[in-house]
């Protein structure tokens, strides 16, 4: 692109949104959720089943898990105290969430895990003929992310998803050989 | 043979150019693309690599390594965005170079300095590497492993995040992740709930590609919104001129030692060295008011000093095991999968691997410098690639990428269970880092841990306990309880941020105002300032 005195321009997208808002809510959940979660890995932790106990002066399989356990919990103690007691801190670091942006990952998600149990079954016989699954799984796994992030054009929507299949294909199959 | 020539012939194969030319094609991309890091491009690409030999692999991923430090430089001086956390720093004059229609000339300078800023770190990791590597394994036994793990996670909690309780619970998630399998000593199972496929423990790359990127990838999904499309700069030309060209010596050479040194600090990155570097040119020039405008040394400090940490972050990695960032934490993992343990004994085992490394870069650096140099106005237009294709093209990689490692179905969902708590760490502001190297490192603190308290009965305290191991444990406390006192102490609206936490209050606020007064200029691209020439200047054609 060039503009009417001749040099270069370049056309970018630009962002402005304002970062979402503190939340003393989140914070206090978060840490309720990780005081939960220290204290199951602490009990689980002394409830190892030891093969062996250890010698004098060594460590046995549950010594690690339970100080890495306790170093946890008081950590998430002293957060859940700080997120009651103080002011929720900024979340400028962060992108503001997007009306159906859950909807997107979630959907993504689901498709993802379809994707790998139909890639799973390896191969189906039809007609008397065995038939590999993943380039067909593949294919549409492609088809349907590139529809849901919102490309509609025909062209795109078949070219692309055949495009890296095949590739996929050729090079991790075929050259890698990659059990796909 | 030499080792030095034993490493150097090791590079002497077609092959290894072409998986460098991959890992520079695939560098420039995903430094090219905000949001997409080195470590997640990593990451993805060792579950490629596994099954090559350990240089070949090592010429894919350091060259992404190398490259990706040179692409996100694109975004950072066009859309202010950085690429890669490394060029955080770049858009304080980048950007501002952008809209006064100097973007060309900001992307050449930005594009010879990190060449320079790699270069001299990769001197460094020649001459260093190996002293380093035999002092530590001369002097560091099972107490001084200990302490220098502990001071590696500290170091990363410091910097990764800005509450220090979130980095401290985010490092113990590490190790808790990391304890999950059987315990090598005894064999007794932890964690598995009667899992086969747990009893080796979760895997590095699955853990690595969910956390860095599916999360971000998720991230992305979930924050992306349609966005107004505004022309935000003429490039203007390219070549710097020789009084350009003066003026970035003496950033070059403050920023450059800066980043020498911050790189030799572990879990310190480019981000942090970049903004530090800035700051110390910017104390020592004799223009201080014209940084944050668009200014030519601005720019080279904050290039030249991220880029300068390369070397050091390998040194402290290969010499020491503890990954110097978080895109060696992840090379860590491949190195150990092909099984290299890097460490003080790497080099008295490989010391052809110093040269093959140190080759690598050298031949990465070069390449990366001529692509960035003949195809940047190409490379601004990956910036245009829809995102539907980006996005689908990341996950299927992902997922075939983790499939790689172990061609088990089971470890593309333990990948995709860690993309979603990854996602939720990030929006709870929780850093991957600790995480990654908690789990890195987990094993091995625990078996230094065991065979140091196994010492202790036998031997006077102090015998055991050496004055080094002393000095690292203090260092740990220091890295943790420092910024945590600095933090506290600044008004709760100034902290955060990483250039907050590391810039001056008063270069914030100069930054900001010139930022505020610069976006109330007209735009460029409707009035093109006098520094701009025509395209068919002799520059310009460059």
């Amino acid at each position: 692109m060039s503009n009417a005195n001749g040099a270069e321009e370049y056309t970018a997208n630009i962002v402005i949104e304002p970062p979402p808002a503190p939340s003393r809510k989140l914070e206090v959940s978060f840490a309720a959720g990780a005081v939960i979660f220290s204290v199951i890995y602490l009990i689980m932790g002394f409830q190892i089943e030891l093969r062996r106990e250890a010698a004098p002066g060594q460590i046995d399989a549950r010594f690690f898990p339970i100080l890495i356990g306790i170093i946890a919990l008081v950590t998430s103690i002293a957060m859940l105290v700080f997120a009651l007691i103080k002011e929720p801190p900024t979340r400028e670091d962060l992108e503001k969430q997007q009306s159906g942006g859950m909807r997107r990952v979630a959907a993504a998600l689901i498709i993802s895990i379809a994707y790998v149990f139909v890639w799973s079954l390896k191969s189906v016989v039809i007609a008397g003929y065995r038939i590999e699954v993943f380039p067909f799984a593949t294919a549409l796994f492609i088809f349907g992310l590139i529809f849901l992030f919102g490309q509609r054009k025909i062209a795109g929507l078949i070219i692309y998803p055949l495009a890296i299949t095949a590739f996929i294909w050729v090079l991790f199959g075929m050259l890698l050989r990659i059990p796909l | 043979m030499t080792p030095i020539l034993e490493g150097l012939g090791a590079l002497m194969d077609w092959s290894i150019l072409l998986y460098m030319l991959v890992g520079l094609l695939l560098g420039f991309l995903v430094g090219a693309f905000p949001g997409i890091t080195a470590t997640m491009a990593v990451a993805l690409a060792a579950g490629f690599t596994m099954t090559l030999e350990p240089v070949q692999g090592l010429a894919v991923l350091l060259t992404i390594y190398v490259a990706a430090n040179f692409g996100d430089r694109v975004p950072a001086i066009l859309v202010n965005t950085p690429g890669t956390p490394a060029s955080i720093a770049t858009t304080l004059d980048g950007y501002p170079m952008a809209k006064q229609g100097r973007a060309g000339l900001a992307l050449t300078i930005s594009a010879i300095v990190s060449a320079i800023g790699i270069l001299a770190s990769v001197v460094l990791f020649a001459l260093v590497a190996v002293p380093v590597a035999s002092f530590a394994r001369d002097y560091f036994k099972s107490p001084e492993l200990f302490a220098l793990v502990v001071f590696g996670l500290a170091v990363m909690i410091g910097i990764s995040s800005k509450s220090m309780l979130k980095g401290i619970l985010a490092a113990a998630i590490g190790l808790m992740i990391g304890t999950v399998g059987t315990y090598a000593a005894t064999g007794d199972k932890r964690f598995t709930f009667g899992i086969l496929e747990l009893m080796e423990g979760f895997n590095f790359i699955a853990v690595i590609i969910g956390l860095f990127g599916i999360a971000e990838l998720f991230d992305q999904l979930l924050t992306h919104h349609q966005t107004k499309t505004r022309p935000i700069s003429s490039l203007g030309r390219w070549w710097p001129n020789r009084s350009e060209l003066k003026q970035t010596k003496r950033a070059l050479a403050v920023s450059g030692g800066v980043g020498l040194g911050v790189g030799l600090i572990p879990a310190a990155g480019g981000d942090i060295a970049g903004l530090i570097g800035w700051q110390q040119a910017r104390r020592v020039s004799k223009t201080p008011e014209q940084f944050g405008k668009g200014s030519i040394e601005g720019i080279t400090a904050s290039d030249t000093a991220s880029s300068a940490t390369l070397g050091g972050s390998l040194t402290t990695t290969m010499a020491l095991g503890i990954p110097g960032d978080s895109v060696m934490a992840v090379m860590i993992g491949s190195m150990i999968i092909w099984g290299i343990a890097p460490g003080p004994s790497l080099f008295s085992n490989h010391p052809d691997l110093v040269a093959s490394i140190a080759g690598i870069m050298v031949i990465a650096t070069l390449l990366s410098l001529g692509l960035s140099l003949i195809r940047m106005r190409g490379m601004v237009k990956l910036l245009d690639v829809p995102r539907p294709y980006l996005w689908s093209g990341i996950l299927i990689f992902c997922i075939i990428g983790t499939y790689a490692t172990t061609n088990s179905i089971s470890t593309v969902f333990q990948m995709l269970i860690f993309g979603v708590v990854g996602l939720v760490f990030k929006r709870l502001s929780i850093p991957a880092g600790p995480v990654v190297l908690g789990l890195l490192l987990g094993p091995l603190a625990e078996e230094n841990l065991a065979r140091t308290l196994a010492l202790l009965p036998t031997k006077p305290f102090f015998e055991v306990v050496s004055p080094i191991a002393i000095v690292l444990l203090a260092l740990a406390v220091i890295s943790i309880v420092m910024p945590a006192v600095r933090n506290a102490r600044k008004p709760r609206d100034k902290r955060g941020s990483l250039a907050d936490s590391i810039l001056d209050d008063d270069t914030v606020a100069e930054v900001e105002d010139s930022h505020a007064a610069m976006h109330l200029l007209p735009d460029p691209s409707d009035e093109v300032p006098a520094i701009t020439k025509p395209n068919n200047t002799k520059e310009n054609l460059s």
